[in-house]
């Protein structure tokens, strides 16, 4: 075994120049995988932490705009009789699309008592607005326009002072968000909410209490009930699919090993017939000479994936620390994680094993006086 | 005897032409003999030391050794054949560059499956036997061409097999040197009752006493 490990380190140091070719070309593949591996695992980070399926959401029917729609106050207590049985917590609350310091952002509001248990907000940094003229920001938001705990947002022509950063688990609830109070004053609401979040009881069936309340002779035909996942759908669908093609392209990518394993071993094959015919006049058999390429080939693949390993874990740090990747506003976190870098293990074993068998089937296949022929 | 082969024939195809690189040939060689082949090169020389090695099958006729019908036998069965019955002595000596000399004499026990230990050990004590204690460690690049063929008949000889087939061992050599190989050979034979059969083209080194089979246009005649 050891003659064979430094045999075959031997013949990869022969020709360094190539080895070290393909070594660049196989880690380069590796680093790709891990890139998008990453970035599907960033996708996914903020699907996973979606648990939105227990809200209902009551909206005026018939709209245009969601933004024009009114709450009559009435509204807001047929679910209320609910409670707690079938309904855990309802929500009143109102959005605004509004010009914030150069971008265009949702503005929403609602009891800040409701922000975490209702809408899953929770604070990164800072703490939730205690005055008037204080807004929290969406973290990845924040990132994105370089605003920080203090920075001055000037919204409807009034500056308001990040108190607060906080994470949303969906790109639906990253905003900015303040008192209801500071809403009213700021756009001198005349009416009253624009939309209602009802929590249903974790012991109720969602699906019974939605038809129950749009069933309700105070709502039925003028307010349509849908659950949230239905308002956040084309957000989740978009990123499910982001995630998605970023796995696949990732497997894509690593298709490259076999590939890079494949011209490698054909051209040592080739070049060494006349050698490996050698070895099987003198006894070797075919199996135990690929067996031979196979641990060749293994160590040409496992210095590619530290070294892919490496180069992907130097590239997301410096894409963290230097260009943030944002998705619906939403920092992308690049992050390697044991069960990925195993996975590509794994991959790159199956891979590198599939690429030799691809290249020697055929040269195995002719007879050894042919390959003596081949010097 | 060692060698029996009857009416075996191979074909090589080149396009729609059919060339008989042997064509009927039969042969008998006894255990312990001392055999030249000779002929000008394409007479199918090396064609018949393939066939004898198991590293070809004849398209027809007979041919078993050392008891061994290879005309039928598997690819795996020719494997453990060539392994425990055959030893090799190529042209081009065919050393393995990256390997001393010392690692290349034991490639055939590690191919048996002995422990590297041993085989180190034995490899190491032919090669003193063979006068090149001195140069175990050198590669072949650092090994002149007659201790590079000494290597490679010690790599032939390691497993005492039944029979060495050597083509053309002294063709890449000067005449010193090719005559000190074949003076080696015919030692190793008379010592350790090794069966050689030897291809050359050269007439100068065959000992006419011996068993000669001349290899012309594919047919063998013995002389």
């Amino acid at each position: 075994m050891l003659l064979a490990l430094r045999l075959s380190l031997e013949d990869l140091l022969r020709d360094l120049s190539r080895t070290l070719l393909s070594l660049v070309g196989l880690a380069l593949v590796v680093a790709s995988y891990f890139i998008l591996s990453a970035l599907s695992g960033a996708f996914g980070y903020y699907l996973e932490n979606t648990d939105l399926s227990r809200n209902l959401i009551v909206i005026e029917k018939d709209v245009y705009d969601p933004a024009d729609a009114i709450l009559e106050p009435g509204v807001i207590a047929v679910p209320v009789e609910l409670m707690p049985g079938k309904v855990k917590r309802v929500s009143p609350f109102v959005f605004r699309h509004t010009n914030i310091n150069g971008v265009v952002m949702i503005l929403r509001s609602a009891d800040p008592a409701d922000w975490e248990p209702v809408y899953h907000l929770s604070l990164v940094n800072g703490a939730w607005p205690g005055k008037a003229d204080e807004i929290a920001a969406d973290a990845g938001y924040s990132l994105a326009n370089q605003w920080k705990i203090g920075s001055v947002l000037n919204i409807f022509g009034t500056p308001f002072r990040i108190s607060g950063l906080y994470r949303a688990p969906s790109a639906t609830f990253s905003s900015i968000w303040m008192p209801f109070s500071s809403f009213r004053d700021l756009f001198s609401l005349k009416g009253g909410y624009q939309a209602l979040y009802v929590q249903v009881a974790a012991e109720a069936d969602p699906e019974a209490v939605r038809a129950q309340l749009e069933n309700d002779p105070r709502l039925a035909g003028k307010y349509a009930v849908y659950f949230e996942e239905n308002y956040v759908q084309r957000n989740t669908q978009a990123l499910k699919e982001m995630r998605s093609l970023s796995a696949i392209s990732s497997l894509v990518a690593l298709l490259g090993i076999v590939f890079g394993i494949f011209n490698a071993v054909v051209l040592s094959t080739v070049e060494r017939g006349y050698e490996i015919g050698v070895l099987l006049g003198i006894g070797f058999s075919k199996q135990s000479i690929r067996w031979f390429m196979l641990l060749r080939v293994f160590m040409l693949v496992f210095m590619a994936y530290f070294v892919g390993l490496a180069i992907a874990g130097i590239y997301s740090t410096c894409q963290q620390a230097f260009f943030p990747l944002f998705i619906f506003g939403l920092p992308l976190n690049l992050q390697i994680t044991p069960l990925m870098a195993l996975n590509g293990l794994g991959l790159v074993v199956v891979l590198g094993m599939f690429g030799t068998w691809l290249s020697t089937r055929r040269f195995f296949s002719l007879r050894i006086v042919e390959l003596l022929r081949e010097r | 005897m060692l060698v029996i082969a009857e009416k075996i024939t191979r074909i090589y195809n080149r396009g729609q032409e059919k060339i008989y690189a042997l064509r009927d040939g039969s042969l008998q060689i006894q255990a312990g003999a001392f055999v030249y082949v000779t002929g000008p090169s394409g007479g199918g020389k090396s064609t018949l030391l393939h066939l004898l090695g198991g590293m070809d099958r004849p398209d027809a006729g007979h041919l078993s050794v050392n008891g061994f019908a290879l005309e039928k036998a598997s690819e795996e069965q020719l494997t453990h054949f060539r392994r425990d019955n055959i030893g090799f002595v190529f042209q081009f000596f065919n050393l393995i560059s990256s390997l001393s000399a010392l690692e290349n004499v034991m490639l055939p026990q590690i191919a048996r499956g002995i422990r590297a230990r041993e085989a180190q050990k034995n490899a190491a004590a032919l090669l003193d036997q063979l006068g090149l204690a001195s140069r175990v460690r050198h590669r072949p690049a650092e090994l002149s061409g007659g201790e590079q063929q000494r290597v490679a008949i010690a790599r032939a000889i390691i497993g005492s097999p039944a029979l060495v087939l050597a083509d053309e061992p002294t063709g890449d050599l000067d005449q010193a040197n090719a005559e000190a190989i074949i003076k080696l050979m015919r030692d190793l034979n008379a010592e350790l009752r090794i069966t050689f059969v030897v291809a050359t083209h050269n007439k100068a080194l065959v000992d006419t006493n011996s068993q000669v089979l001349e290899l012309r246009d594919g047919v063998i005649k013995e002389s």
